[in-house]
């Protein structure tokens, strides 16, 4: 991490021998001192950062110019793209279609129909209730309670308890499971409409498809010839009445102010120090907001969301395909907006064949979004007793690599231009196999048209900009016909115009830029489903290649067994704060190994486990990629420890291409999609703040949670729909009556609330105790160092022990009294804790 | 700094504020070589018992890690443990997962 390493050989890493010798390479500027990337990083969080294109394109001047507003306002680019123009250039079907989706999109109005709400749901959405709801009768509050604690289990659980209590208290009104539901949906305005959709998953029938009888892509009808009746049916919820219900009670709405309180908080920090921040602590603090704040595209009575997408089997050993999309408000802070609780159920596609038109799917979601930006949400903010008219700013849309495509419209990993955040770097391929791979330098001896071209630099990689993806857009709609549709993809690599283009650009961020990383996939699949088939061994290995010549590929035979039975050996000393403990790799990585586990294996155990095993260059080079991702990770991650982490994300791709790829085409496919997305993630950061905020592990985990409430078998998808809806209801009733709900986390009895989230928790000495004269003489010496409090020779104090302490973070630490009475293997060790900085006295040189 | 509490306790002071407190017991500072190597992702530290007992104020602990056993320089050599931090540590937290608090163990 020292600025001015001497050459590139502290860690071993072998320099390009082609980098090193006098030949056009080096003339083309591409030699790569690892000693130079720090100075050409651009400023810690400043102006430069914000206008996002990589240092050479940024105006000299602004860096540390107090009148920043003013700068970055030069700098903003929003979408400003002519969706007139862009219709008239489409000639093929497919793109037409597309442009129909993004026009009605844009023309979206809660009048037309398409949100079919109802002239009651209408007006209440136009004139939510100005006052706190309330439960007035006691026997509705009991079945909301009833409802609430039966909600895992059947109908038929609500309907005995509710009998069993009308046998001791026939005088009760409690409400049927029929009543208690219709209660619910008047309570809350929460609803779901419903739309017809193929019977083969294909495409809905909304949009430009409403009046479709029969399938485009498989034909099959619409309707069930006999009932006329539609075959198939999915759900979107609406978000409109549950943003209303967020604000309807003064606790809730206090905690949807976080964003505004947050960003006055930002602004004030951008002021004083010239532009520049120190930490980014949350999306707010990315480029991209500010920008639209600044730009006055972000107001404060607005919300700002997020929408994830994935898909799921919903088992594993049939195709049962489900997709699902959520909407994370991204308004409540960042401890409370990623729960279940808060986590709102977008749709949901039923399977158990993939959709082939998504946008169909997405559209009456986004068509209700976008109607309501261009009419405003009317919101009654209980925190202010004012009604306030609310437009929802899309910031963010999220997926995995295979989703993304959907939302982006972009060709996805395997495409010339492959990188998702789209930057202008352009991939290889073999000869004869069109899979291109992003390899920064070019093979020896390698001639394939397109792909010949000279090495990029790392230093200085291809940029990025808006105005690339309009124009390649425009150059890509205009293909007259479908062969210059194919060549033209391949160059531009976007399939078709994006949905989310028909969105308002003045309420959102622009298209491509609103869809950033996804850390998930990426360090816990992608990066191991590299690496780890690499070093056992097992990566694909073309036949002029052979896997004698790789140094790395140690992790086999005894190597593996032994090394698989280390990494087992760690989880008695892993607390159970740290969640699934990672599996013996040798015998389970193959079965269904968690992206939660790879986590815990590569990065946290990763340095200790590998140590020793992987030959020194190779492990010394995983080890940046670990120091990195320890960063990146952080929810709170400060300027210079970004810096650092680029700076060895960018060394960490530039090696693997030296190590491992080694400019040979054979290996080629080695240079996957994951080694290039690396080189970005810092720079996403200053862009959209701390990529945690927007990566999938939300997704994932809500698809989990709705999967295992599935209750019939039968009907899965239908069900699943069921429990989406009854998910969003129940938010927004818990959003309106905080109360509904038993405190979360409560203090237990017996325990001491220290304050500032610290608790202390028993188990506790039944009678205080002398301590041993060591554990005395350290009391003494901190009661004098720390305190100032001199104590006789003699003192001998008594005590009572405790056994655990809650920390502000939810971990709960124990201690070794209490954890040594068990054996280690019933142990979750969790009696090791990191202290803030050294209090005063160091126990090596004690008093 | 890294350390093993032994337990958790409560101080009345002269001034009759009470204070809490945890009796710790100190890794070492880590190994210096390891963590060149690693680019300081490698924290090897050995445990110092007796001799790292202390105590502290537990409003300076920040996080729960773990200390996972290895012998980076043989069988034979001193027992050595290196640091795990939970991965981001706010992954999970941050989706609300947090311990769940048996009354009593």
């Amino acid at each position: 991490m020292k600025q001015n390493e001497p050459t590139t050989n502290t860690t071993g890493i072998p320099r390009d021998p082609e980098q090193d010798g006098n030949d056009e390479s080096q003339a083309n500027g591409s030699e790569t001192p690892i000693d130079d990337w720090e100075s050409q990083l651009p400023e810690p969080g400043s102006l430069e950062d914000i206008s996002c294109q990589g240092p050479q394109s940024v105006p000299p001047a602004a860096p540390h110019d107090p009148m920043f507003p003013e700068e970055i306002r030069n700098t903003v680019q929003y979408e400003d793209i002519d969706l007139d123009e862009l219709s008239a250039l489409a000639k093929l079907d497919h793109i037409k279609q597309a442009m129909e989706f993004i026009r009605a999109l844009e023309g979206a109005s809660l009048d037309d129909g398409v949100s079919k709400l109802g002239p009651e749901a209408l007006h209440r959405l136009r004139n939510p209730p100005t006052c706190p709801a309330d439960i007035a009768s006691q026997d509705l509050r009991l079945g909301l309670d009833l409802f609430l604690s039966t909600i895992n289990s059947s109908q038929q659980t609500y309907t005995s308890t509710r009998k069993a209590i009308l046998r001791r208290h026939p005088d009760n009104d409690i409400p049927t499971y029929d009543q208690i539901k219709r209660r619910i949906v008047e309570i809350t305005g929460v609803e779901s409409i419903e739309h017809d959709m193929c019977v083969k998953s294909c495409l809905a029938y909304t949009g430009p498809f409403a009046e479709l009888n029969a399938c485009l892509e498989c034909g099959e009808p619409r309707c069930d010839p006999i009932t006329k009746k539609a075959r198939q049916t999915f759900h979107t919820m609406l978000l409109g009445p549950q943003l209303q219900a967020l604000w309807r009670d003064k606790d809730s709405a206090e905690q949807m102010l976080y964003r505004r309180r947050v960003t006055a908080m930002i602004l004030e920090l951008l002021k004083e120090n010239g532009g520049i921040l120190p930490t980014y602590d949350d999306y707010f603090y990315g480029s991209e907001y500010i920008e639209a704040v600044l730009d006055g595209r972000v107001q404060d009575t607005d919300v700002v969301l997020m929408l994830s997408l994935d898909g799921a089997q919903l088992y594993r050993y049939k195709q049962s395909d489900c997709w699902i999309y959520i909407w994370v408000i991204m308004d409540l802070s960042p401890g409370l907006r990623y729960k279940k609780k808060y986590v709102l159920i977008g749709g949901i596609i039923p399977g158990p064949h993939k959709p082939k038109i998504v946008d169909s799917y997405l559209f009456p979601g986004l068509h209700h979004v976008s109607a309501l930006q261009k009419e405003g949400l009317p919101i009654w903010n209980a925190s202010h007793n004012v009604v306030e008219i609310s437009r929802l700013f899309f910031a963010l849309g999220a997926a995995d690599g295979p989703g993304m495509t959907y939302l982006n419209g972009l060709v996805g990993h395997h495409g010339k231009n492959g990188c998702r955040i789209y930057c202008s770097a352009t991939g290889r391929h073999k000869p004869g196999i069109s899979h291109y791979y992003p390899a920064f330098y070019k093979p020896y001896n390698y001639d394939v048209e397109g792909c010949s071209h000279n090495d990029y630099s790392y230093e200085n990689p291809p940029s990025r900009s808006p105005e690339l993806y309009e124009k390649n857009l425009r150059y890509l709609m205009e293909s007259p016909n479908e062969r210059q549709y194919k060549k033209r993809r391949l160059e531009t690599g976007i399939c078709k115009p994006s949905i989310f283009l028909g969105l308002d650009p003045r309420h959102k961020v622009a298209i491509p830029l609103c869809f950033g990383s996804d850390i998930m996939h990426l360090e816990s699949l992608n990066i191991p489903d590299l690496l780890i088939p690499l070093w056992r061994g097992t990566f694909d290995c073309d036949k002029t290649d052979s896997r004698s010549t790789w140094p790395w590929a140690v992790l086999r035979g005894d190597v593996w067994e032994a090394h698989g039975r280390d990494v087992a050996a760690a989880t008695p000393y892993l607390p159970g704060s740290f969640d699934r403990p990672p599996r013996n790799p040798a015998e389970k990585i193959s079965s269904g190994y968690k992206a939660w586990e790879f986590l815990l294996y590569l990065y946290g155990l990763g340095p200790g486990v590998f140590y020793n095993v992987l030959p020194q260059t190779y492990y010394q080079h995983f080890c940046k990629l670990v120091f990195a991702v320890r960063i990146i990770n952080q929810h709170q991650i400060k300027t210079e420890d970004l810096q650092a982490a680029h700076q060895a994300l960018v060394e960490f791709a530039h090696e693997f291409e030296l190590l491992y790829y080694q400019r040979r085409t054979d290996r080629l496919h080695f240079v996957r999609q994951s080694i290039h997305a690396l080189t970005h993630l810092a720079l996403e950061v200053i862009r959209l703040g701390p990529l945690i905020c927007s990566s999938q592990w939300t997704m994932e985990r809500t698809i989990g949670n709705l999967v295992e409430e599935i209750r019939s078998h039968l009907h899965p998808y239908a069900n699943l729909s069921q429990r989406g809806l009854e998910r969003c209801q129940i938010n927004a009733l818990k959003a309106m009556f905080p109360d509904l709900e038993e405190p979360e986390n409560p203090i237990p009895r017996g325990a001491k609330d220290l304050g500032n989230g610290f608790v202390l928790l028993r188990a506790r000495d039944g009678t205080a105790r002398h301590i041993t004269d060591a554990e005395c003489q350290v009391l003494k010496c901190y009661l004098r160092d720390t305190r100032g409090i001199d104590t006789p020779q003699d003192w001998s104090p008594k005590i009572s022990r405790w056994a655990r302490l809650r920390l502000p973070n939810g971990q709960v630490a124990r201690s070794a009294w209490k954890e040594k009475l068990r054996p280690l293997e019933k142990v979750r060790m969790a009696r090791n804790v990191m202290v803030r900085c050294s209090p005063s006295t160091s126990p090596l040189n004690k008093c | 700094m890294f350390a093993e509490v032994q337990y958790y306790f409560r101080l009345q002071l002269e001034d009759n504020t009470e204070v809490t407190l945890a009796m710790v017991s100190c890794f070492s500072s880590p190994n210096k070589t390891l963590l060149d190597v690693s680019y300081n992702t490698l924290r090897s530290c050995t445990y110092l018992g007796q001799d790292g007992l202390m105590v502290i104020d537990v409003k300076y602990i920040n996080s729960v890690i773990a200390m996972v056993p290895h012998q980076p320089f043989g069988g034979d050599s001193v027992q050595r443990y290196f640091v795990v931090e939970k991965p981001g540590l706010e992954v999970t937290c941050l989706g609300g997962v947090e311990e769940r608090v048996p009354e009593n163990e």
